[in-house]
């Protein structure tokens, strides 16, 4: 018989309908599907009752109250235990087992072994009685769910009617184990005496009753895995129609549903009340057109026409009318169905300000593009119309230069008729003075006509186009100091010209750049050491980066902002030129994305570096 | 073929500076034609339409023109243009004499159909050396036999 941590009063005879045992059921069905859920989300396979132990797929509690009902009715007792031997539910408890058996340790391990090992192996829904290890007979059946023994139940401990017990076996058990011989056998005198149609009725009542236990459990773990299967189900669909409705609600832009027929408003969101200035129940029950928010309702025939075509229309560009004005808006939309009724779920973004920056940009570019171009028209017609006047100005200081030859040989007659004094003046005048002034005149519209063709480069800088090619640097630096021949050879300058690569870049460009920077590198070498050049270069991604070294003379630090100056020129005023070549590079350099900077320290050197986007040969 | 010496050139010029170095630099290139000097393009082109309007009562009179490019009133360009759209005109000879080396006007010239183009030097050696080849041309181009060598001096 069960074996009981606590002792279990008689309880008094209860209504079964309603009060505790009602109550304890529906609260025992609650405390089970939690226990389920909590195995349920382990997610065994289908049939399988996993972990699970009798105590989980029972309500021992609910069951206890239900039974002592029972035995105040009809004084059958029964126990109900896991096949760990722990008690579950147990009622009718006799005297001689809770006084006596149950209270020396030796009896105690007779009960133990005889609710695991004797009533282990009984078929499903059949029963067997037995002698337990302490002589009173015992019936037990199992408890199977999914094929797995959870436990059994029993009834006992009884006496058959027709039998009598065997005193003297008791009368001896009562001295081995010291009970006390008259009570002990007054307490067996009290056990339940059955007949054994009556435990066999017993029986087949508790037989089905562990069957039925055992297939509602099943039952109820199969339907509570469904039910947690179809909760999790359901919870995921919640959870993303939760993220919808958040999305829906919270997103800045304007979503709503139209009917797909008339654009009639089913739904809108906040970002459509911003935007459209709009409040949900002025839109709603209104079509769109009534509303009239398309600027061209030529545009929702488009989008609609769109849609049933292709079932989804994207990033659909138009203008819109709202409360606050006409904004631009880029629309995607696609085609749900609600209640079996095709509408539009439409998702629009107010791009007013970003179509506004990009017509603004736009138009700055424009501008630009015209002001350069007028810079470059200006220089253009300047260059040309400064040029004329120096065509006659140097035409006529020959032509000037010539008649004074003549002159001065038709006048020689004349001169020598003259005092000692006038000749001299005459022949200052004829011989010095004039060639003087022609000499200059000449020497400055040389000057001026070499500005004018700087800045006629300067201006058609703008319309090279750009040729790219294979260029090996190397032979392009070679070539480049083999043209500036005379001036490096007269400079003495020692140039190294350390392993270049191999680009693809406009060659014409390159060439140009180069040559100008070892020009000024030539130019500028310091009289007073042996000059040394260096090119260096190198390709990192798909940059160029070249450098040009020198141990010139430097540049002084308020020279710097100059360097790079049309028209500039720092430094030396001996060395011949415009200020017109580092201007130039630069703005090849730029034109092409690349970068140029210098590096200068005076008395020591400079280092000009540029860098130009190209593609690896 | 008209003598080389019943050529009458045509010199259309708005700077008479440029006009007379280009007359005395065509003089000294050997040059003994009739050499006429036109400040702008209007006015040439209503020499050519009185030319036109006279017929044939010079029929050997042949023509050569030294256009410049920027004029007022009527430019090198729309000079050009009437004189080869126009059927009476259409085989004049036309050299671009201008201070521009711009190739996209060099181009435009071309397609518009001028026989050579001159960019004027502002070296005045260079300037008259390319007037004297020029005169040089103007004898090739309209003396295929009995060619006057123009004179080596200058």
């Amino acid at each position: 018989m069960p074996d009981m941590n606590q002792p279990h009063p008689d309880p008094p005879l209860r209504q079964a309908s309603d009060g505790p045992t009602g109550q304890a059921l529906r609260e025992a069905d609650a405390t089970v599907l939690k226990k389920l859920d909590a195995i349920m989300e382990s997610s065994e396979p289908e049939g399988d009752i996993g972990t699970l132990t009798l105590a989980d797929i029972i309500d021992p509690d609910a069951l206890q109250a239900m039974m002592d009902d029972f035995y105040a009715v009809t004084h059958i007792g029964i126990g109900i235990l896991d096949v760990q031997g722990n008690t579950l539910v147990a009622t009718g408890w006799q005297d001689v087992c809770t006084k006596f058996h149950r209270v020396h340790p030796e009896t105690l391990k007779n009960c133990q072994e005889s609710d695991c090992s004797l009533a282990d192996g009984v078929a499903k829904g059949t029963f067997k009685a037995y002698r337990c290890k302490n002589n009173l007979w015992d019936v037990v059946t199992p408890i199977v769910l999914g094929g797995r023994h959870l436990g059994n139940v029993f009834f006992g401990q009884y006496f058959y009617e027709d039998e009598v017990p065997d005193y003297d076996l008791f009368r001896s058990q009562a001295r081995r184990y010291g009970f006390d011989e008259t009570e002990y056998l007054a307490a067996l005198d009290r056990v339940h005496r059955c007949s054994r149609e009556k435990v066999d009725a017993i029986m087949a009542f508790y037989a089905k009753f562990a069957e039925m236990i055992s297939s509602l459990s099943y039952s109820k773990i199969k339907l509570s895995r469904a039910l947690s299967q179809s909760d999790e189900a359901f919870r995921q669909l919640h959870a993303s129609e939760d993220l919808f409705r958040k999305a829906f609600l919270a997103s800045p832009d304007s979503i709503a549903i139209t009917r797909l027929t008339d654009g009639m408003f089913v739904s809108v969101n906040q970002g459509f009340e911003q935007i459209t200035g709009y409040t949900r129940e002025q839109a709603l029950g209104k079509t769109s057109l009534e509303i009239n928010v398309w600027k061209d309702p030529e545009d929702r025939r488009k989008v609609v026409e769109e849609l049933l075509a292709k079932g989804e229309v994207r990033d659909y560009g138009a203008p819109f009318l709202t409360r606050h004005g006409e904004i631009y808006g880029l629309m995607s939309a696609t085609i749900i169905e609600l209640s079996g009724v095709p509408h539009i779920l439409n998702i629009t973004r107010d791009i007013t300000s970003r179509k506004q920056a990009e017509e603004a940009l736009q138009r700055t570019a424009e501008a630009l593009s015209q002001s350069n171009e007028e810079v470059r028209q200006f220089a253009y017609v300047v260059s040309h119309d400064l040029r004329a006047p120096l065509v006659n100005f140097r035409g006529y200081a020959s032509e000037l230069r010539r008649s004074l030859a003549d002159l001065d040989r038709f006048m020689q007659p004349a001169i020598k008729q003259l005092t000692d004094d006038e000749r001299a003046g005459a022949d200052r005048i004829l011989r010095q003075d004039i060639p003087e002034a022609l000499g200059f005149i000449d020497s400055s519209v040389i000057r001026m006509d070499n500005l004018i063709n700087a800045l006629l480069r300067l201006s058609r800088l703008g319309r090279h186009e750009a040729i790219l090619e294979r260029v090996d640097l190397g032979s392009l630096v070679s070539e480049v100091l083999a043209s500036l021949g005379r001036q490096v050879e007269a400079s003495g300058a020692m140039v190294t010209i350390l392993p270049l690569p191999e680009v693809i870049a406009d060659r014409t460009s390159l060439e140009q750049i180069l040559s100008n920077i070892l020009t000024n590198a030539v130019l500028y070498l310091d009289p007073a050491r042996p000059g040394r050049i260096e090119v260096s270069g190198e390709l990192t991604g798909t940059e160029l980066f070249v450098k040009v070294r020198d141990n010139g003379r430097g540049i002084a630090p308020g020279e710097r902002e100059k360097v790079f100056a049309p028209f500039r020129r720092i430094g030396a005023p001996e060395v011949p030129g415009e200020g017109m070549g580092l201007a130039y590079v630069q703005a090849l350099v730029r034109r092409q994305g690349g970068r140029i900077w210098f590096d200068s320290e005076p008395g020591v050197g400079t280092t000009f570096s540029f860098a130009l986007p190209v593609t690896r040969s | 073929m008209p003598d080389m010496d019943l050529v009458t050139i045509l010199v259309v010029e708005d700077d008479p500076g440029h006009a007379r170095l280009i007359e005395m630099n065509l003089r000294r290139a050997g040059i003994s034609n009739e050499i006429l000097w036109f400040e702008n393009g209007q006015k040439v082109v209503d020499f050519l339409i009185e030319q036109e309007r006279k017929g044939g009562s010079e029929p050997s009179k042949s023509l050569l023109l030294l256009l410049d490019l920027k004029m007022p009133v009527l430019d090198g360009y729309q000079v050009l243009e009437r004189i080869r759209s126009h059927e009476h005109t259409r085989h004049l000879p036309v050299a671009i004499l201008t201070t521009t080396d711009d190739e996209r006007e060099v181009t435009r010239c071309y397609e518009l159909g001028c026989n050579v183009y001159i960019t004027k030097p502002v070296d005045y050696e260079k300037f008259a050396e390319a007037v004297r080849r020029l005169g040089l041309l103007f004898c090739v181009m309209k003396t295929p036999e009995g060619v006057k060598r123009p004179g080596a001096h200058e």
